[in-house]
């Protein structure tokens, strides 16, 4: 518990002046101090990226000393400038709205965080992608410093003094937070493991802020919350720390979030911190990729009117139908050859994929209906399609709804068309791919519920 | 939102609903048998110990684990055939909560060997449904019980406490005695393994209709429609969170179980793993490397190659072996491993079954190659060889 704690904290005061800079008068103290940590994250791991970079020998201890001093001087300067403004972070009123049904869920909140903290704090790194690859990276990198490069297994086996890892190519972002802890905590693997449920509080208490901020509702804040500590594959994603999946999953939430700040009332600020924490996902996952642009292009989407979304969106349609009649295009470059053709999809660096559709339905109902990861999540399907359907004028709904197609026209093509269907059948990836959208998709119910409960508050587009 | 009065009709509706639907689901899952009303009491079938030991002037049957901390019970059954048989009930007590039962059988003609979880034993009686098994058809040859450490996450910690089975018995349910088995699969422990960061299966030896979520699913649309009838308005979203809710409920019970497991069965001081066997091999060859000498840049030049058929085991003391610098040696994938292996570079061979490749008059012999190695240290599952060229 100390351990969470401590990393919860440590985290907060590294990001707590960039959270505060970047925040506007009406954030509440949720969001800041919730995305405060995230910042800190995304703080730590860039800084230690570019000593990569650019092979800086500095010692990490040193470097990890250097933070501490920094993060408490950011947090006297921080304490001092709100003690200045008259602005006090807890007081009577966070707690006045409060009544017993308040209560209840967050004994709700706290019983499940006691239960998940105790079980990561007590299980050894058991995640297989987690000792097989992100945290075997940071334990070479521990012992032999963050530069020691690391080369395939072909290389490695013809060269001297290169170490390998099966994940050599992919971000580092996981391993270097794990290396960056180490510094303080040894090699401990259940200790460190300690930034997962840490992670996981400062997300809960930035989607409550959040949430709270865009609806003006504590009510519907507080029932996100309920719904996301209470979803069994959210949690097992925590407690077996080591996985990048849930990283994805906090950081494309504030991301979505925080640009739906910027729509509501645009500013700098807002735009600032959702480029952020767009950059921090390709940190952590290469897939992180297809998410940034699918959330670049529905931004682009939302800014437009509604009149030429939809002629955007029926070019888009009209594209597609000409490119497949005409079987695809394919160019070739001095550096590889790009092909898109309705079988085949090639890009360099990327890979080939070979399209050709394999039924993987029934694998995919079991995952998401018939078995213990989603609670009663995906049941709400039914609801969304009908009330998005029924509110598409709604100009809330617009970003997330967008962002949602497009995903699942992605994870459609992925899992029904490319050699990932394989993963589907076997469930080693589908669940994980589906929680990088869960906070965006339970946000998106709330935001339903409370447009469909109260729908003269509510603009529509022009 | 409802009025309190609804609400009121809500919980109790619930209450009635869940009392009503379970006994039904278990009526309709103990009535899909051919039974013949032949009970068995196992515990009279001179029960043999494969692993484990008996104890003694005892009144029950008594064991402990050996010394693998395995335990596995042979039952001398002479004709049985599984489909007169429906349902196994029993009471263990002692159970190490890291530990699972399963029962085991094999088919006459067929060399498969099944078997099924039981429900983690609790001391009191307890029933499983074997009916809805599939493999639970035909006659049965072999029948037996099995006491090992859950899947991956459980560890093999020999335990010398001294566990009992009070009762066991192969009988037809009865429909007032075991009208709660339903409700017992609910609550069930079901703790999480490694796979669980893929997928949280369900306890599919249960039919659909009698799956938590089914009847979460059946609730939420009969008192909708029953609440619209009743009060010309549909509060779907009071109804689907009584019903997400439902399931937290099952789910944090499970999760306390899971947090009692986790908690006393590792130490975070003194972490115990899963393939701790592993670990120590690799601890072993660490210090035969000289890493406790601080010699960690030559545990850098000079690499390890592993070397074993099974790739979980040869993955985990790569990790475990860090930071010395190692990977796998496939002898299918790099044919030549002559061109490969350095002066100096070491071949760790590994089986924890005891069949690893050991060198043979200072040759190690793969894929009709020969390498010149020396054995620096070898025990019952590892052989470490230096290359010498």
């Amino acid at each position: 518990m100390i351990t969470v704690l401590t990393l919860l904290f440590f985290y907060m005061t590294l990001g707590i002046p960039f959270a505060a800079l970047l925040s506007s008068n009406n954030d509440n103290r949720f969001k800041i101090v919730g995305e405060s940590f995230f910042w800190g994250v995304f703080l730590v791991i860039s800084l230690l990226n570019i000593m990569q970079y650019f092979s800086l020998s500095l010692s990490l201890k040193t470097f990890y000393y250097s933070m501490l001093v920094y993060a408490c001087c950011a947090l006297l300067v921080f304490l001092y400038l709100q003690i200045k403004n008259n602005k006090i972070l807890l007081n009577a009123s966070i707690f006045q709205n409060f009544t017993p049904l308040y209560l209840l869920a967050l004994a709700l909140i706290s019983l499940q965080l006691y239960s998940i903290i105790l079980q990561n704090q007590a299980l050894p790194l058991s995640a297989w992608d987690g000792w097989y690859g992100w945290i075997a990276k940071a334990k070479i990198w521990f012992y032999h410093g963050i530069n020691e490069p690391l080369v395939a297994r072909t290389q490695w086996l013809i060269t001297e003094s290169k170490f390998t890892s099966p994940i050599f190519q992919y971000p580092d972002g996981l391993s270097l937070i794990y290396v960056f802890n180490a510094h303080y905590f040894g090699w401990n693997e259940t200790l460190l493991n300690g930034i997962y449920p840490a992670s996981l509080i400062a997300f809960l208490l930035a989607y409550y802020g959040n949430i709270k901020q865009l609806l003006n509702s504590t009510k519907s804040a507080c029932l996100a919350v309920v719904l996301l500590i209470t979803i069994p594959f959210i949690n097992t994603h925590i407690i077996i720390a080591g996985y990048a999946d849930i990283w994805v999953a906090f950081y494309l939430a504030l991301c979505l979030l925080n640009i739906q700040h910027f729509l509501n009332r645009p500013s700098l600020k807002k735009l600032i911190q959702s480029i952020i924490f767009m950059s921090a996902l390709p940190m952590f996952k290469l897939e992180s990729w297809v998410w940034l642009l699918l959330v670049v292009f529905s931004f682009v989407l939302t800014l437009l009117s509604k009149h030429r979304r939809r002629m955007m969106l029926l070019l888009m349609g009209f594209v597609f139908i000409v490119w497949y009649m005409l079987d695809g295009f394919e160019y070739h470059f001095s550096f590889g050859e790009l092909v898109f053709k309705p079988n085949l999809i090639k890009v360099p660096a990327l890979g080939t994929f070979v399209l050709s559709f394999v039924n993987t339905s029934s694998a995919w109902l079991e995952a998401l209906f018939y078995s213990n990861n989603w609670n009663l999540l995906w049941y709400s399907l039914p609801f969304v399609i009908f009330a998005s359907i029924k509110m598409k004028s709604h100009k809330a709904l617009v970003l997330p709804s967008l962002y949602l197609t497009f995903t699942v026209l992605f994870i459609f093509v992925l899992f029904y068309m490319t050699y990932a269907s394989i993963f589907a059948n076997d469930f080693t990836s589908s669940n994980r791919v589906v929680l990088h959208i869960v906070p965006v998709y339970i946000y998106f119910i709330i935001l339903l519920v409370h447009e469909y409960s109260t729908p003269k508050k509510t603009g529509t587009l022009k | 939102m409802l009025k309190p009065l609804a609400i009121r009709i809500i919980l109790y509706a619930l209450v009635v609903f869940i009392l009503l639907y379970s006994l039904l689901s278990y009526f309709v899952l103990a009535t899909d048998t051919n039974t013949s009303n032949q009970d068995i009491n196992l515990l009279d079938k001179n029960p043999q110990f494969i692993y484990g030991s008996k104890i003694e002037n005892k009144e029950n049957l008594a064991f402990q684990l050996d010394e693998y901390g395995e335990a596995a019970i042979l039952f001398n059954l002479k004709q049985l055939q599984a489909e007169d048989i429906p349902a196994l009930s029993y009471q263990i007590s002692n159970l190490p909560k890291n530990y699972q039962t399963l029962l085991v059988w094999q088919l006459r003609e067929q060399q498969e060997i099944y078997e099924t979880k039981l429900l983690q034993a609790t001391g009191s009686q307890q029933l499983i449904l074997l009916s809805n098994i599939d493999a639970w058809r035909g006659e049965i040859s072999q029948l037996g019980l099995s006491f090992r450490p859950q899947d991956h996450l459980g560890i093999p910690v020999p335990n010398r406490t001294e566990i009992q089975i009070q009762s066991l018995q192969m009988r037809t349910p009865s429909y007032f005695r075991d009208s709660l088995t339903l409700m017992q699969y609910w609550l069930a422990y079901n703790p999480l393994n490694y796979r669980s960061i893929n997928h949280l299966s369900l306890d599919k030896s249960l039919p659909y209709y009698a799956q938590l979520q089914s009847f979460a699913i059946l609730w939420l649309l009969s008192f909708s429609l029953l609440l619209y009838v009743k009060f010309k308005r549909l509060s779907f979203l009071t109804l689907f969170l009584t019903s997400w809710l439902f399931i937290a409920f099952f789910n944090t019970v499970n999760s306390s179980k899971q947090t009692q497991w986790a908690t006393t069965a590792h130490d975070i001081n003194n972490t115990t793993l899963p393939d701790d066997n592993l670990l120590k091999i690799a601890k072993q060859v660490k210090a035969l490397l000289g890493l406790n000498n601080n010699r960690i840049n030559k545990i850098k030049t000079n690499k390890v190659l592993v070397l074993s058929s099974d790739k979980y085991q040869r993955s985990r003391i790569i990790y475990h072996l860090l930071p010395v610098n190692s990977s796998f040696l496939d002898t299918n994938i790099e044919k030549d491993t002559k061109s490969i292996v350095r002066n100096g570079d070491f071949i760790l061979s590994i089986s924890l079954n005891n069949d690893h490749v050991r060198p043979q008059n200072g040759q190690l012999i793969l894929n009709d190659l020969r390498l010149k190695v020396k054995e620096v240290a070898k025990s019952q599952n590892f052989s470490i060889m230096e290359v010498v060229k």
